[in-house]
């Protein structure tokens, strides 16, 4: 009997406080701006769904909805007293069911102002794509609502009725979120403060290919902090309610009150752990071990020339590794121990050699020492999982991991070995200048699709004669489709928007180049997944053979209508092709890219070029097209020549110089 | 049902609001009477477990106030001195909700809700927002909430404050009539409220209990001592100054004052028989001669 009075006062004060709310004007009102801020604030790109619920707007609308869940709940929570109900009510044989309801009640109306962004992204992409996301944004976002309108009851019920209030939850509102990840975001070591942002504000850092596997078990414990700590706030406001209005101490309400604690305090130093436990190697823009493209100083005495890796991924957990090597002694001496690096996640269980392990650390010791041009083929067997983080942006994330519903392994991770003894961090660990031969098979795949920067042999094979950088990805719904000279890898939707930009611009482009570049054909591969690090967004392009893989983001392939845009991109796939991949020469290397790009819109004709290209901007390309006029083909042939000929000179070379150099090589016929 | 107070004490911070007021309440309409800032809505407010009592006990029924709080509000019929409802609902919305507060099953609750409504009657505006409604409509409602449920105790404070002349004899009228088996504990500053309907009366001034009876006893308190008196205008201050008017009217000649006065004010005075008013006029000047003077009307 008591617990169906409960119940029905439950629902009674459940239902009227939804009537109180919904049925007013303010809330349509409201429902109304809501929607038309939520259209007015999704720019009809072609972003995919998950980068627009994910990482734009509807983060940006559960940050805002946590915003508004503050002021509903504290009105709410003192709609009795405003109205000078709470009298009448309190000597009403109720109990805290009413606050609990009332609670839930507020809860429930807002969650109709989820739905906006869902069903703004229902065109974004496949169906299926979008139907999964649903569950996650719809989730979370009840979370943070639940957790600001218990804090709103909390705090109402503590601080009680006043006007004072509503201004200081707005500070409050500002500070936690947008102090929290200004925080976190500017020094990597607070990255733990991320906690704090209930409101979910900024983007969580997922990757366009793996979504949240990236993010490990961050989430769940950002979600399980905040649903812990609303509990707590509830059994909180329960237990001061019972209190007061019944002379006693309620044990379930303390209980709850201790569980939560206790839950929250676990979730939270779970949290920190994480978070103490990345690396966050981005202090400026740009590491520092990605500017050094020189070779190293002193060449390593040890190299590996071939490389030949069989993952087998059948045991989830600890993928078994047995990849054999040929060692060959560069240097001058005979070498007594082979040093090389090895991820120490990788637990080796076997080698054709007596080994030594120490952290990262894998030192061979052939029976012989090796002599100076002499080769050695060791097979080593090695297994484990690998989970390696950063901290981007004032976010945890990992670069590198092998797990059942994503891999990634980056040529950061060492998850072969490397020569040398070096620290393995999240930033290159081998050197561009030395290429090895590579063959990687993959076995066990378990649904996942794999993709590397070496040529594909079959579904599960991979090969080159010379490659640096050699990556593996695994995620499960892949895509890798041909278009010319182009491999477009990444999902499903991604591969299907960047499809009509490859065709309209990259294509064009490279016929253009290849004009000029004759001798080298090389093949593309566009990995159309996002800027994470261990992959080369910030540093060099990967080669292996003729092929040269890009990472781009989504969203920069189907802006390239944009001119400055297109010059980006253009400019990195004529460095990666034609000059090695080096920076350095990007000044000069840009600006032929530009060129290029509108002698080919300008059919050549150097009058139309000249218009098109900014001779302020790009002064140049400027007087590239001045040589071209003059010349005519033969004169752009002989600048790259020139180009090809003259590279250390040219190097980092300021612009007002390059120009006179390029006046310098037409004038010298 | 029985109500005792034994001892009981509230200090608000170090006022004391009450006193040591021991009471026993039975049966029947029941007035608690007083002057503004008397106590008599910390006395109510602590019967209906709106607020703890600093010391001393309740006993209500056969409950504990302080350990049965929830027990007693299940019994409970209370309408505060201060009150107002959700503005945009109607009556029939509230006192829905509110019979759901009061665990009155949905069946019974549609029936009861139809009869204090038409008890109170406000069946004709039971659909139109509360919002809307007059000071006399919405003191009826909070009657009508309060009458919901069949509460075996009613707590009614100062129910007829900002009613009309007409509205608060409407008022108690419906008052008596509704108190049938109950016990109604009802107070006010106005004599005129309890006068018709109360068996048993208290007075409290400044959180003390300075009369507890019948209201025949009461009045009693002022027998004999009750004067009229003709005075002439200019002597209206002396007269203030020395005794304590209960009322005055103006003649051709001068005024007629109505006074408490052990003995025959200034010799010239002529006794008359005294009403509830003046018992109580009589206790609250019996108690300190430097008490506020109440401002009490004459009916
Ligand atoms: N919450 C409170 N805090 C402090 N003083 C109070 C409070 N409530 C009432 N009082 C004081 O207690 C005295 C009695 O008040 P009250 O019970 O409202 O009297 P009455 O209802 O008889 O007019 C008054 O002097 C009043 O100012
Ligand atoms: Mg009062």
């Amino acid at each position: 009997m008591r617990n169906t009075n409960t119940a029905s006062r439950f629902m009674a004060a459940f239902l009227l406080e939804v009537r109180l709310i919904v049925w007013h004007w303010s809330y349509a009102l409201l429902l109304l701006i809501w929607i038309g801020l939520v259209v007015a604030t999704t720019q009809p790109s072609m972003a995919s769904a998950r980068v627009i619920l994910e990482m734009s707007t509807g983060r940006n609308a559960i940050g805002l909805l946590s915003l508004i869940a503050l002021f509903i709940g504290s009105l709410s929570a003192t709609r009795a007293a405003r109205n000078r109900f709470d009298q009448l009510e309190e000597a009403y044989p109720s109990s805290v069911e009413i606050l609990i309801g009332r609670w839930l009640a507020v809860v429930v109306v807002l969650l109709p102002f989820l739905l906006p962004p869902l069903v703004i992204t229902l065109g974004s992409g496949s169906f299926n794509a979008w139907w999964a996301l649903i569950p996650t944004y719809l989730f979370e976002g009840t979370i943070t609502v639940a957790f600001t309108a218990a804090f709103a009851y909390a705090l109402m019920g503590w601080l009680g009725l006043h006007r004072w209030i509503y201004p200081l939850l707005v500070l409050l509102w500002l500070a936690v979120t947008m102090g929290t990840t200004l925080l976190a975001v500017n020094t990597p070591s607070l990255s733990s403060l991320t906690l704090l942002n209930f409101a979910r504000l900024g983007a969580l850092p997922q990757t366009q290919l793996w979504g949240r596997v990236t993010l490990g078990s961050l989430p769940q414990l950002f979600n399980g902090f905040y649903i812990t700590f609303s509990a707590g706030l509830l059994a909180l406001l329960a237990w001061k309610y019972i209190g007061r209005r019944f002379n006693r101490r309620s044990v379930l309400a303390s209980m709850a009150m201790r569980v939560s604690i206790v839950l929250l305090v676990m979730f939270g130093a779970q949290y920190v752990a994480v978070n103490a436990l990345a690396e966050s190697p981005m202090s400026g823009s740009v590491p520092d071990s990605y500017v050094v493209m020189e070779p190293l100083r002193e060449a390593l005495p040890l190299q590996v020339a071939d490389y030949d890796i069989q993952i087998d991924f059948g045991s989830a957990e600890s993928p078994r590794y047995t990849t054999t090597i040929t060692l060959a002694n560069v240097s001058a001496a005979p070498l007594a121990i082979l040093d090389l690096t090895l991820n120490s996640s990788l637990r080796v269980t076997e080698a054709t050699l007596p080994y030594e392990r120490d952290g990262h650390s894998l030192r061979l010791k052939p029976p012989q020492p090796l002599q100076p041009r002499e080769q050695l083929t060791v097979t080593l067997h090695y297994e484990g999982a690998i989970w390696q983080m950063l901290v981007y942006r004032g976010a945890v994330q990992a670069a590198n991991f092998t797990r059942t519903d994503g891999i990634r392994l980056s040529y950061s991770a060492a998850w072969y070995p490397v020569a040398g003894t070096r620290p393995v961090r999240i930033s290159p660990i081998t050197e561009p200048t030395v290429t090895s031969s590579f063959r990687v098979r993959v076995e066990g795949v378990n649904g996942l699709n794999f993709a590397t920067n070496l040529q594909r042999v079959d579904s599960q094979t991979w090969q080159a004669k010379s490659a640096y950088f050699t990556h593996l990805i695994g995620v499960r719904d892949l895509a890798e489709v041909k278009v010319g000279q182009f491999t477009l890898i990444g999902l499903p939707d991604d591969v299907d928007r960047a499809r009509p930009a490859v065709e309209q611009y990259y294509i064009p482009a490279l016929e253009v180049f290849s004009r000029y570049f004759d001798q080298l054909a090389p093949e593309f591969q566009l990995f159309i997944g996002d800027t994470t690090d261990g992959l080369p967004w910030f540093g060099p392009t990967l080669r292996a053979d003729n092929i040269i893989t890009m990472i781009e983001y989504p969203l920069s392939i189907q802006s390239l209508e944009r001119t400055d845009n297109l010059d980006n991109q253009l400019d990195l796939l004529m460095t990666a092709a034609y000059f090695d991949n080096d920076f350095m020469m990007q000044l000069i290397t840009g600006d032929l890219a530009r060129f290029l790009w509108a002698h080919h819109k300008a059919n050549g004709d150097s009058t139309r070029i000249a218009a098109i290209l900014n001779p302020g901007y790009y002064g140049v390309a400027t007087a590239i097209n001045e040589l071209y006029a003059r010349e005519g083909e033969a004169g752009i042939h002989r600048l790259i020549a020139e180009i090809q000929a003259n590279k250390a000179n040219l190097k980092g070379m300021p612009s007002n110089q390059l120009v006179a150099w390029i006046k310098e090589v037409s004038g010298a016929r | 049902m029985n109500v005792t107070l034994q001892n009981l004490v509230k200090d608000y911070g170090n006022f004391r609001a009450l006193n040591g007021v021991n009471l026993q309440i039975g049966g029947g309409m029941f007035g608690l009477l007083g002057p503004n800032g008397a106590g008599k809505t910390t006395l109510m407010r602590i019967l209906t477990t709106l607020i703890p009592p600093t010391s001393g006990s309740v006993q209500i029924g056969p409950y504990d106030l302080t350990r049965e709080p929830g027990e007693i509000r299940q019994i409970l019929g209370y309408m505060p001195q201060d009150f107002g409802f959700y503005r945009g609902l109607n009556a029939h919305e509230l006192l829905d909700y509110i019979g759901a507060m009061k665990n009155i099953p949905r069946k019974e609750r549609v029936k009861q809700i139809e009869t204090v409504l038409n008890e109170v009657n406000l069946t004709g505006v039971a659909k139109r927002r509360v919002g809307g409604y007059s000071g006399g409509m919405r003191q009826r409602l909070g009657i009508a909430q309060a009458l919901l449920g069949d509460p075996k105790l009613v707590i009614v404070d100062e129910p007829t404050a900002g009613l009309d002349p007409e509205e608060r004899i409407r008022f108690r009228n419906l008052l008596t009539r509704l108190s049938g088996d109950r016990t109604v504990l009802l107070s006010t500053h106005i004599v005129g409220d309890i006068e018709a309907s109360c068996a048993q009366v208290a007075v409290l001034n400044q959180g003390q209990l300075i009369f507890f009876g019948t209201p025949e006893a009461l009045t009693a308190r002022a027998e004999g001592r009750v004067w009229e008196l003709e005075i002439a205008q200019r002597e209206w201050e002396t007269i203030e100054n020395r005794y304590r008017i209960i009322a005055s009217r103006s003649t051709p000649r001068g005024l007629v004052v109505r006074l408490i006065s052990p003995e025959n004010p200034e010799g010239r005075g002529s006794q008359i028989a005294p009403g509830l008013e003046d018992g109580y006029m009589a206790v609250m000047s019996a108690v300190s001669a430097t008490v506020e003077k109440p401002e009490a009307q004459y009916a």
